[in-house]
């Protein structure tokens, strides 16, 4: 039997005012599987992500089944950090805070090396565009190695290079044991890595399976994503 | 011809910048304020400025030094100011495309500017006209004319600011914004004193057409400036929000959310202070990484390392000139405001979405921080104990007064800790 590493029971979560609420978003994820969370923009994604991190209000339950101080590694939409911390203080910071073995470095060059950020290591990111800064997001994640990623949007503003290097780490990862959320709008990736997708929709979970679940729920037996997308959000 | 739909558009957004004074001010004063501090206030300042114009004051001073704060606090004037041109950033979308246009909106603003920058120049020379009319007995004509020259020499400065911003960035904007300040003292210093040693009336007027020529050639240089509009915006931004942020700054020290920043167009790519990023602690724990973070996030901030400087040297001017029993009551105040405002960086600090994503024992981060506050006041709290200590305990207090800083500063420092 395949072990869960997130176990989410969201009764509701939201802001104070009504609007942004969801509701009854109950769901899993397994050790090694890439969940794809998909839905239209307000549809409550990132609510749904920021619930389960904690960050918001929420009647619920959510569970992870990993070890203290590594339990998940989050890749937010807008990348977060300390102005005054150059990109390697970052590492080093994150590091120390996950207690992670005297490895880390050799693994962090790796990362810096494959995303091709190892001319910037002592620059401040504040100065790194949009898509440096998701990288370097993207490389305190993985350094971690958490038993689950949770990734909001992690494909804007990298090129194409960076996002063909995040999908092959995001696949090392799976191999590894992690489970990993992804909330995307890039639907043709999305049906291409996701092994189960979470369509949501005014707050609630409208599907939750596999790809051919969905083609099955939207009549379109051989149908892309996108198109089942289309047709389920006219319920 | 200038378009009617530009200045319509203008005069539209000076309206809500003053609506959005008018809305910050209503928010931050209210009758309290009004009864008790600004119309008795008002109500003696205007009854002694009319009482100076009919009797000197008494001051205790020689007509050189008063002479030199007078134009002193010219000086100052002449430093601070800034030239607003109302743009906004969806101006890149539209009004940006036609040069025309672009170029009204500049030129309106550069109207605006003038006028606003006539406006506080009268107002800083009719508040001190009594020190050059009556107090050192100098003639009309002569403050007219310093008049005209601050006014004029306020636009150079302000807009050869702008340009030399332009050119330069990092240090060899501080080389040049120096060089720059030191000829402006130099230029500004001979005129005061040749103005007033010869009061030659051909002199004044040929000096006033020099810097009148001087601004219209600077204000024709900043209008034909081309390729500045990221520079331009993120100034506009700021200036927009200038006094809100200022609100939000005090308001950041009680604890609430910072104001984010705009990102400015050129931004340093490295920090001087420990550049290949350099741990202070060599034995990696959580906690040693707690007080590096809280350290570093002080000291490679201007704006924050700047607060602490400036409350030191604030502190130790009021305890060297007050009474002894007013040294005392700034020595205390100076712990608690100490700790408040390093409290409240800590605050700031651990808002960070990045912080949060990691797994925090709540107790555990506040001993850490409460560490790291310590530290941090340690070398600003024991330069002021000795300085407080030497003046109030004689020479003994040179080695008692640091010890009692910051031991009271380490005992009463858990009560503001949130």
């Amino acid at each position: 039997m395949n072990e869960n590493v997130l176990d989410v029971h969201i009764e509701r979560a939201g802001y104070s005012d009504s609007k942004n609420t969801i509701t009854n978003i109950q769901f899993h994820i397994e050790r090694g599987e890439l969940v794809g969370l998909i839905g239209a923009n307000g549809s409550g994604k990132s609510t749904t992500i920021k619930a389960i991190l904690n960050m918001l209000e929420m009647d619920g339950k959510v569970t992870f089944s990993s070890d203290k101080g590594k339990r998940y590694a989050y890749v937010p939409e807008q990348p977060s950090f300390y102005e005054e911390l150059t990109l390697w203080e970052h590492l080093e910071f994150a590091a120390t805070v996950c207690e992670l073995p005297e490895e880390w470095m050799d693994y962090a060059n790796t990362l810096l090396q494959d995303f091709r950020m190892d001319h910037v290591i002592h620059h401040l990111p504040t100065s790194f565009s949009k898509g440096m800064q998701q990288k370097l997001m993207i490389i305190l994640a993985f350094m971690i190695k958490p038993d689950v990623y949770i990734v909001d949007e992690p494909f804007i503003g990298l090129d194409p290079k960076s996002t063909k290097m995040l999908l092959r780490y995001l696949e090392k990862e799976k191999e590894r044991g992690a489970g990993i959320l992804m909330s995307t709008h890039v639907l043709d990736t999305a049906e291409k890595y996701c092994d189960r997708l979470l369509l949501i929709a005014d707050g609630v979970i409208r599907v939750n399976g596999t790809l051919a679940d969905i083609q099955r729920l939207a009549k379109l037996d051989s149908g892309s994503l996108m198109d089942c997308f289309e047709e389920l959000m006219e319920w | 011809m200038m378009s009617n739909s530009i200045k319509l558009i203008f005069l539209k957004r000076v309206k809500e910048h003053y609506l959005q004074l008018f809305k910050l001010y209503k928010s931050t004063v209210d009758w309290v304020v009004w009864l008790y501090f600004i119309i008795p206030a008002m109500i003696i300042s205007v009854y002694q400025y009319i009482r100076w114009w009919q009797v000197p004051w008494n001051l205790d001073m020689s007509e050189e030094v008063l002479t030199i704060i007078l134009f002193g606090i010219l000086f100052l004037f002449l430093q601070i100011g800034n030239v607003r041109f109302f743009m906004e950033r969806a101006d890149q979308l539209f009004y940006r495309q036609f040069e025309g246009k672009y170029d009204q909106l500049m030129k309106l603003g550069m109207y605006y500017s003038s006028f606003i920058n006539f406006l506080l120049t009268s107002i800083v020379f009719l508040v001190l006209a009594p020190i050059f009319i009556v107090q050192l007995a100098y003639s009309w004509y002569i403050w007219i004319a310093f008049f005209f020259f601050i006014m004029f020499a306020r636009l150079i400065v302000i807009i050869a600011r702008q340009l030399l911003q332009f050119r330069w960035n990092g240090w060899k904007y501080y080389i040049a914004i120096s060089c720059f300040s030191i000829v402006k003292a130099w230029v500004y210093m001979g005129l005061v004193y040749s103005w007033l040693h010869f009061n030659d009336p051909i002199l004044i007027i040929l000096s006033l057409f020099l810097v009148i020529s001087l601004c219209i050639t600077v204000v024709f240089f900043r209008l034909r400036k081309n390729g500045v509009f990221q520079e331009d915006i993120a100034r506009e931004i700021m200036l927009k929000y200038r006094f809100t942020s200022m609100a939000l700054q005090g308001a950041t020290i009680m604890g609430a959310q910072k104001f984010q920043k705009l990102k400015p167009p050129k931004v340093k790519k490295r920090s001087w202070l420990f550049r290949n990023s350099e741990t202070i602690f060599s034995k990696r724990t959580v906690q040693n990484a707690m007080i590096e973070l809280h350290i570093k996030y002080i000291i490679r901030s201007k704006e924050r390392r700047r607060s602490f400087f400036q409350l030191t040297s604030v502190l130790l001017f009021a305890i060297i000139i007050a009474p002894e029993i007013i040294k005392w009551i700034i020595w205390g105040l100076g712990i608690i405001i100490f700790i408040q405002i390093n409290c409240a960086y800590v605050s700031e600090m651990k808002r960070s979405i990045f912080l949060k994503t990691f797994d925090w024992n709540e107790k555990m981060s506040i001993i850490y921080t409460s560490r790291s506050v310590f530290w941090i006041n340690a070398p600003f709290l024991i330069l002021i104990g000795f300085v407080a200590g030497a003046l109030l305990l004689s020479w003994w207090g040179l080695l008692y007064g640091p010890i009692f800083t910051i031991s009271i500063s380490y005992l009463i420092q858990p009560l503001f800790q949130k």
